[in-house]
C-alpha cells in the first residue's frame, strides 16, 4: 500500500467516524424544544387513538386540562375525553420531536417509566374524575417476606401519601428512597446460588376519602377506555390498586 | 446480553490473559515459522480460534465455561478444504498448516481464561473475606438507615457505634426459616413483626470489590444481613446501632 492509499483511506475513515459521532449526538443530545401547543398535543393524541385502534372508536380527546413538565424531556397532559371521561397523555422528547409515550383514557392512577433502566424516569400520574371523592392517594413499593435454607427476604412495605387538594390530576417522581430496594437486574447471569430468587417488586396504589376511609374510584374506571403505551417501552413492574387486606398492618 | 463488571482482581487476570494470548500467538508462533501470515490475518485466526461451543457449569457462584468443540478451528478448515480443492492453482496448499497453530492456541486459551477465572476467585476470597463486616463496609463515612416496612417502629440511628464495631463483627448462621415465622403475620396472630425493616444506606464496600451490597438492619440494631448478587452473610454486633431513647 503506497502512503497516499493509506492517507486518503484513513482520511475518509476519521470523516465517517466524525459523521457518525455527530450525527449521534445530534439526535440524541439536542435539547428538548418548548412543549408544543395545546392545539398540536390534541391532534397527537387523537391520531394516537385512531393510529392504535383496530376499528373506527368515536372516543376523542377534547380538551386539554393542563400540560406539565414531569422533568426536561417528559411532559404530562390530563385531558378530557368527548365520553366525559378523564384520561392523561405522556410526552417524551426522542429525536428531535416530542413522541407519545403513553396515554389512557381512563386516568385512575398508572406508573410511567420511560427508561426502564433508570428510576429517575419513573412517574406516577392520575386524573380523576372531579366527583370522586378523593383526598388522599397512598402508593407503595411491595416485596414479599420469603426465606429459603441460605436466605431470608424481609418483606417491604413502603407508602407514599399524596393529599389531593384543588385539582384532580397530578404526578408524583418515584419516591428516591424506593430507589435502594430495586435489585431487578442485578444479577444478569442468574447465577446466584439462592434457590429462591430475590422476590420481585409490586406497586400499588390506594384511594382514601375525606372520611379517611378506603374506597374504590368507580366513576374515574371506563370499560372501553383506549389505553397506549410505546412498544418500546418494557413493563418492568405489577402495578396495581390495592385494597386495605392487601397491606400488613 | 448483559455484563457483569469485573472486580478489580478478575479484570487484572483478564488482561494478563490476553496479554499472554497475544504473546504467544505472535512472538511464539509467528516468530518461529519461517513463513509467516501478515499480522492482521493472524489477529483474526486467534480470534476465530476462540470460538468453540461450551457448557457452562456454576460452581460457588462462578459461572464456568468448558470449551468442548473447536467450532473456531473446524470452520477455517472447512473453509480452506473447499477452496483449496477447487483452487486452479495449489498456491494456498501450505496455508492451512501456517495458519493452523493460532486457530489452535486461540481454542485453548479458552481453557487459560477459565483457569485464570478460578485463580481470580480463589484469591478473591483471599483479599475480600467475607467473614469480616470490613469487606461489605469499609467506608461507612456517609451512612444513614431507611425504613422498608411502614409498620415498624422509626428508629435513630447511631453511625458511631457502628464504625466503632465494624472490625468485631462475627459471622453468623442465616436462619431464613426462624425470621421468616417470626415475622410473617400468618405466625403471629395476624400482626407484623418485621425482623428486618430497615437498611443500612451510604456505604461503600472494600476498594476494587465490585460488590454493591444491600443491608437489611435487625429490629434490635445488633444485626446486619448483608445481601450480594450471589449470597446472603448475617453479621451480629455487641451493641446496638440505635441510638437509646
Amino acid at each position: 500500500m503506497t502512503k497516499k492509499r493509506f492517507a486518503w483511506r484513513t482520511g475518509i475513515l476519521v470523516v465517517l467516524a466524525f459523521g457518525i459521532i455527530s450525527s449521534y449526538y445530534f439526535f440524541s443530545l439536542t435539547p428538548p424544544g418548548p412543549i408544543p401547543s395545546t392545539n398540536k398535543l390534541l391532534k397527537t393524541l387523537n391520531q394516537t387513538i385512531k393510529d392504535n385502534s383496530y376499528e373506527e372508536r368515536d372516543i376523542k380527546v377534547s380538551s386539554i386540562q393542563d400540560t406539565k413538565k414531569l422533568d426536561d424531556n417528559t411532559i404530562f397532559t390530563p385531558f378530557k375525553t368527548s365520553s366525559g371521561s378523564y384520561g392523561y397523555g405522556v410526552f417524551t422528547w426522542e429525536r428531535l420531536h416530542w413522541k407519545v409515550h403513553s396515554m389512557d383514557t381512563e386516568g385512575t392512577p398508572a406508573f410511567v417509566s420511560v427508561d426502564s433502566d433508570d428510576p429517575t424516569t419513573y412517574f406516577f400520574v392520575w386524573n380523576f374524575d372531579p366527583e370522586e371523592p378523593v383526598s388522599t392517594l397512598y402508593f407503595y413499593f411491595l416485596q414479599d417476606r420469603n426465606y429459603n435454607m441460605e436466605a431470608y427476604f424481609p418483606g417491604v412495605q413502603m407508602e407514599q401519601q399524596v393529599t389531593i387538594n384543588s385539582t384532580d390530576y397530578g404526578s408524583l417522581e418515584f419516591p428516591t428512597e424506593w430507589r435502594y430496594l430495586l435489585t431487578e437486574g442485578k444479577d444478569p447471569n442468574n447465577k446466584s446460588v439462592f434457590s429462591t430468587s430475590p422476590s420481585f417488586t409490586q406497586l400499588g396504589w390506594l384511594a382514601e376519602n375525606s372520611k379517611g376511609e378506603v374506597f374504590s374510584p368507580k366513576k374515574t374506571v371506563r370499560y372501553d377506555n383506549f389505553s397506549y403505551m410505546d412498544k418500546r417501552t418494557n413493563d418492568n413492574f405489577y402495578f396495581n390498586q390495592l385494597y386495605e387486606n392487601d397491606l400488613e398492618k | 446480553m448483559q455484563w457483569e463488571l469485573p472486580n478489580i482482581i478478575q479484570l487484572i487476570f483478564i488482561i494478563i490473559s490476553w496479554f499472554l494470548f497475544f504473546f504467544i500467538g505472535f512472538f511464539v508462533i509467528r516468530k518461529k515459522q519461517k513463513e509467516r501470515p501478515r499480522i492482521w490475518v493472524a489477529f483474526i485466526l486467534l480470534l476465530i480460534g476462540l470460538f468453540s461451543f461450551s457448557v457452562n457449569l456454576l460452581w460457588d457462584g462462578l459461572l464456568l465455561q468448558i470449551s468442548i468443540l473447536p467450532l473456531g478451528v473446524w470452520l477455517v478448515f472447512l473453509i480452506y478444504y473447499f477452496q483449496d480443492q477447487h483452487a486452479a492453482f495449489y498456491k494456498h496448499q501450505n496455508r492451512w498448516y501456517r495458519h493452523r497453530p493460532y486457530l489452535w492456541l486461540g481454542f485453548f486459551t479458552n481453557y487459560l481464561f477459565l483457569i485464570m477465572m478460578v485463580l481470580a476467585h480463589l484469591l478473591f476470597s483471599l483479599v475480600y473475606p467475607s467473614k469480616q463486616l470490613i469487606t461489605f463496609i469499609s467506608d461507612s463515612g456517609g451512612a444513614s438507615t431507611l425504613r422498608i416496612h411502614n409498620t415498624a417502629e422509626t428508629k435513630v440511628f447511631d453511625k458511631q457505634a457502628l464504625q466503632t464495631q465494624l472490625h468485631q463483627a462475627q459471622l453468623q448462621q442465616v436462619d431464613g426459616g426462624e425470621w421468616f415465622s417470626s415475622s410473617d403475620p400468618t405466625f403471629n396472630h395476624g400482626e407484623v413483626n418485621e425482623k428486618f425493616a430497615y437498611i443500612l444506606i451510604g456505604t461503600k464496600a472494600k476498594w476494587g470489590s465490585n460488590l454493591e451490597p444491600l443491608i437489611f438492619v435487625e429490629d434490635n440494631g445488633k444485626g446486619l444481613l448483608i445481601q450480594t448478587e450471589q449470597q446472603q452473610y448475617y453479621f451480629t454486633l455487641d451493641q446496638s446501632i440505635w441510638e437509646e431513647e
